[in-house]
């Protein structure tokens, strides 16, 4: 484990996981999700309060089960979002979170894709009971297929670890 | 350790001690196995982080290879050390510049050797009082920690068992790399077995082959007691690790948001 220290992060990074901005759970969000999991040692939940007749975030929250890297891209995300409208908010990227944060070191980039997928995830829970737009992807994108396939992949190697085991 | 040495076996590799964990290997009921399986075997230990921690007779120890490094008794880096039984012939993994007796092709680093010396040493000059000094300072950080923080484990054996400078301990319902990174803007420097902390984004293969879950790996903490800390020191960390955990919990969603996919 010698390898295995903190690694250099940006101020940015560092005040947002110090002081968290928009943190805790909302409980009158109009959508919501939740993506990774425990056993991936990276969770995010979005917590959304969209207007309904101008489609815009008035308000975000977050929560993450992470590092500190996973919880500054959370918290920048939901500072990021609001006031957009929600086909605004569509289109930020994992590497517009990075930037916000003054850049993240390159094996925590998937920390600014869990949130862009955790955002997107909730912004369909959205439009599950309401008319979809045409700018909403019919087809998942990059970041949400990402955030999906971190959760399987942990799902089997728990198995199997757990199997393993069990021999 | 019987099953799995058989003909095609040419050596045994242990660590005399793990440095996650803490485990003492006994390695002479090692030594004893493998050689009554077949004599022509050797065997190898990492003596790395037994070194300076536990007593080691290389007489009585028996084994044919062992390694030590000078950074983990607390010499420069960059140098360490291999004993080789007598009789026994190894040939170089590195070929350059090569006098007959050489392992190791270029020129020595004469001070980071004369660094090691000093430094095994000063390692052994209080030898016994050291060791039960940090055994000390380990059961109150470990003892401390598991009473006052819930939802916690300790990972790898208690006691003599145990290597003197070890705890290793599980958070639930926590990230490891989260807690490193808290722990070190108050001036405590550890590591975690987390995904997270690893640049390979894997959780320690020792805490998963010891049966801990991926989420119990994700929050463990390994602390090092060196012959240098004092009671003091471990009851600063006993007073800011509670709430460094509580902040890191509070940011979870650890009851799971309903999902919608």
């Amino acid at each position: 484990m010698s390898s295995r220290m903190p690694l250099t992060y940006s101020k940015k990074v560092l005040e947002l996981f110090r002081n968290p901005k928009n943190l805790g759970r909302m409980e009158d969000a109009n959508a919501e999700a939740l993506a990774g999991s425990l056993a991936c040692g990276d969770m995010i939940a979005i917590y959304l309060k969209v207007d309904e007749p101008s489609e815009k975030i008035i308000d975000a929250k977050f929560e993450s089960y992470g590092c500190a890297a996973n919880i500054a891209a959370a918290s920048i995300l939901t500072e990021m979002v609001k006031g957009k409208s929600l086909q605004d908010a569509w289109k930020i990227s994992w590497k517009d979170i990075s930037d916000e944060l003054g850049g993240l070191p390159s094996v925590k980039y998937h920390c600014g894709v869990l949130a862009v997928g955790a955002l997107r995830r909730a912004m369909r829970a959205y439009y599950v009971n309401r008319p979809k737009p045409d700018w909403l992807p019919g087809e998942l994108t990059r970041e949400e297929k990402q955030a999906l396939e971190e959760e399987k992949l942990m799902e089997v190697l728990a198995k199997r670890a757990q199997s393993q085991l069990a021999k | 350790m019987s099953a799995h040495v058989d003909k095609e076996t040419l050596i045994v590799s242990i660590a005399a001690i793990n440095h996650e964990i803490g485990t003492i290997q006994d390695m002479k009921a090692i030594r004893d196995i493998v050689r009554d399986k077949d004599e022509a075997v050797l065997i190898h230990t990492d003596a790395c982080d037994a070194f300076g921690r536990i007593p080691l007779d290389m007489k009585n120890l028996d084994v044919d290879l062992a390694s030590f490094s000078s950074h983990k008794v607390y010499g420069p880096k960059g140098v360490g050390a291999l004993y080789v039984r007598e009789g026994i012939k190894i040939e170089p993994i590195i070929y350059g510049q090569l006098s007959t007796q050489k392992l190791w092709p270029g020129v020595e680093n004469v001070p980071g050797i004369m660094g090691f010396s000093k430094a095994v040493e000063v390692i052994h000059r209080n030898f016994r009082e050291n060791v039960l000094n940090m055994s000390d300072l380990r059961d109150r950080l470990t003892s401390g920690i598991l009473n006052s923080v819930d939802h916690t484990m300790l990972n790898g054996p208690l006691g003599d068992e145990r290597a003197p400078d070890n705890v290793n301990i599980s958070f639930l319902y926590c990230e490891g790399e989260a807690l490193t990174v808290e722990l070190s803007l108050n001036g405590i420097y550890v590591s975690s077995g987390s995904a997270c902390t690893s640049r390979v984004l894997e959780p320690s293969h020792v805490l998963l082959a010891i049966g801990r879950r991926y989420e119990e790996a994700h929050g463990s903490l390994l602390m090092k007691i060196t012959p240098f800390h004092t009671i003091a020191d471990i009851e600063y960390v006993l007073d800011v690790l509670p709430g460094v955990v509580k902040r890191i919990r509070s940011i979870s969603p650890i009851k799971p948001v309903k999902e919608v996919r």
